[in-house]
């Protein structure tokens, strides 16, 4: 008389799976998960600077994935939205000067959702978070911005050099060689 | 980088070893150790179904300090009986600030019992030929007996043979030796598990073996023989005992109770049988108490056999009260009332036949049938 109830199929289910797992989410998970949704929204509405036409669309392609990295976060989306954000930010200012508080509020919201995605994805959706894990990934999140913080201070009151190609891009070779070669070095070891 | 661990942490799963009661709460202890510091440590705990979480998720994220054991406590509830396996405990961890990982491992697993016991059976000492005073198998009565209850003063009408003399000479008072009286009674329990109707864990083989269970309980508990046979199950029959022992043994067998599935043809034909001959193989004296849902000819067939052949049989029906069928389409519904007539039809005809039929309903079920059975036990027969 009692049957087995038929498994619903395709993409219905996996909706369907989505808003089970989400009914299931702890306090915990569903406050870090709302921070990663609020950090990425923010850096994918600000790194366009208010150019909708080319930067603008590139954030706008990267919504879905915010979402998909809200709902399984050890997956590329995170990455994605990183990706888009930093995308928008150079096709808007390239090579030219950006405006200060955009630059932080960007990194700062950046970073903040590369670190929740991180600490959501080290722990399984339906777990509950030790105190001792969230001060320790605080800890080190404030560490970080405020390094970041001060490094941007510094700078703005140093006074910033003229606009150029050559040096932005040693910039960044300089800055992917600061965090790849102990990564590499360690991993050998 | 410089502080990133080394080795790769340890888990263990340490499982309830006792047997658990339905409705009883349980603590399964997951145990975290690393050499090495580890910044996140996920743990999973797989639990197979009816062995819930009490409130808090089976999942825990920790950090576990260098040399540090980390013990996490998942409080589950067992909601049905069964063996069940228990884990195995699953960690992912994670280490320098996120940037390495590594896992899944997996701890051990466990086997949880769960005895059907949920609800304590009462019944007045109505069975039918309990021959108080013969027989092979002790009682908890005071008596004439083998088995040794005591040592006791010598009251008037206590026989001289009964006299402990030891204990006498070193009291200066006469002593006796009581024992337990022998009784006869014997149940035996006739399961009928092929079917299972109505949805667990309040279906009818959940009813049938939680009944099993506290029938079988008490009447151990009172010190009568208890025997049982599994209808469902070709030559599955627990011989009659007494005892806690004999409680364990037959607990454990019900643990392993299965419904049969349609295309299990040739245990069925096998059951046939073996219920055409079951009759015969329940002693005479027997009270034969079948638990079933009372659904097709061979469970009314098997009722009637019993009753035509003298013995006491109580009938109890485990259908449940909102059991029916799951596809809602237009000749269902008809059907459906088509076969509760012919199953009160069957029912009825039963009780003409002498074996009351009666709904579990916990503990006193059975007091007003055994008086009944009882009283028509003790009544002159007609020998044909």
């Amino acid at each position: 008389m009692t049957r087995p109830r038929r498994v619903a199929a395709g993409a219905g289910a996996a909706v369907t799976g989505q808003v089970r797992l989400l009914r299931r989410l702890p306090a915990e998970q569903f406050a870090f998960r709302g921070l990663m949704l609020l950090t990425g929204a923010a850096a994918l509405l600000i790194a366009p600077g208010g150019r909708l036409i080319l930067p603008g669309l590139v954030a706008l392609v990267a919504v879905p994935a915010l979402l998909a990295g809200v709902l399984s976060p050890d997956g590329g989306a995170p990455a994605v939205v990183l990706g888009a954000a930093a995308g928008a930010w150079t096709i808007r200012y390239g090579v030219a000067t950006a405006p200060f508080d955009a630059t932080l509020a960007v990194a700062a919201a950046l970073a903040v959702h590369h670190s929740t995605a991180a600490l959501c994805a080290a722990t399984a959706p339906t777990s509950r978070i030790e105190p001792s894990v969230v001060v320790r990934w605080a800890g080190q999140l404030a560490a970080g911005l405020a390094v970041a913080g001060g490094v941007a201070a510094m700078l703005r009151l140093l006074g910033r050099p003229a606009a150029s190609v050559p040096l932005e891009l040693a910039g960044v070779a300089a800055t992917v060689l600061v965090v790849a070669v102990p990564v590499v070095l360690a991993r050998r070891g | 980088m410089a502080r990133r661990p080394r080795g790769r942490p340890e888990i263990r799963l340490a499982a309830p070893t006792r047997a658990l009661l339905e409705g009883e709460r349980v603590d399964a202890v997951v145990t975290v150790t690393a050499a090495d510091r580890v910044d996140i440590a996920s743990v999973v705990l797989l639990t197979p179904a009816w062995l819930v979480p009490d409130g808090a998720p089976l999942a825990q994220a920790v950090a576990v300090g260098a040399g540090d054991e980390v013990e996490l406590a998942f409080r589950l509830h067992c909601q049905r009986w069964g063996r069940r396996q228990l884990g195995p405990a699953v960690l992912r961890a994670t280490g320098a600030h996120g940037m390495l990982r590594c896992g899944p491992y997996a701890s051990g697993v466990g086997l949880v019992t769960t005895w059907p016991l949920r609800e304590e059976f009462v019944a007045t000492d109505a069975l039918p030929r309990a021959a108080g005073l013969v027989g092979l198998h002790g009682s908890r009565r005071f008596g004439e007996g083998t088995d040794i209850a005591g040592v006791r003063p010598f009251t008037p009408g206590d026989r001289l043979h009964r006299v402990n003399w030891r204990v006498t000479q070193r009291t200066g008072r006469l002593h006796v030796t009581s024992t337990y009286s022998d009784r006869d009674a014997e149940v035996v329990l006739v399961l009928d598990s092929r079917q299972d109707l109505g949805r667990p864990p309040v279906s009818s083989l959940d009813t049938g073996v939680r009944a099993a269970a506290a029938i079988a309980e008490h009447y151990l508990r009172e010190g009568d023989r208890v025997g049982l046979v599994d209808i469902g199950q070709h030559l599955r029959r627990v011989r009659a005992g007494n005892g806690r022992t004999h409680l364990v043994h037959l607990l454990d067998v019900l643990l392993d109770v299965r419904p049969l599935h349609w295309y299990d043809l040739s245990e069925r034909a096998a059951i046939q049988l073996g219920t055409a001959s079951l009759p015969a193989a329940v002693p005479a004296g027997a009270l034969v108490v079948m638990l079933g849902p009372l659904a097709g000819e061979a469970a009314f067939r098997l009722l009637a056999g019993l009753a035509r052949t003298g013995r006491s049989v109580v009938a109890v029906d485990t259908l449940p009260a909102d059991a029916g069928p799951e596809s809602d389409t237009l000749w269902t519904g008809l059907a459906y009332r088509l076969w509760q007539l012919e199953r009160e039809g069957d029912i009825v005809q039963l009780r003409d036949l002498g074996v009351p039929v009666v709904p579990w309903r916990g503990a006193g079920s059975l007091d007003q049938v055994l008086r009944d059975v009882s009283r028509a036990a003790r009544a002159p027969r007609l020998r044909r």
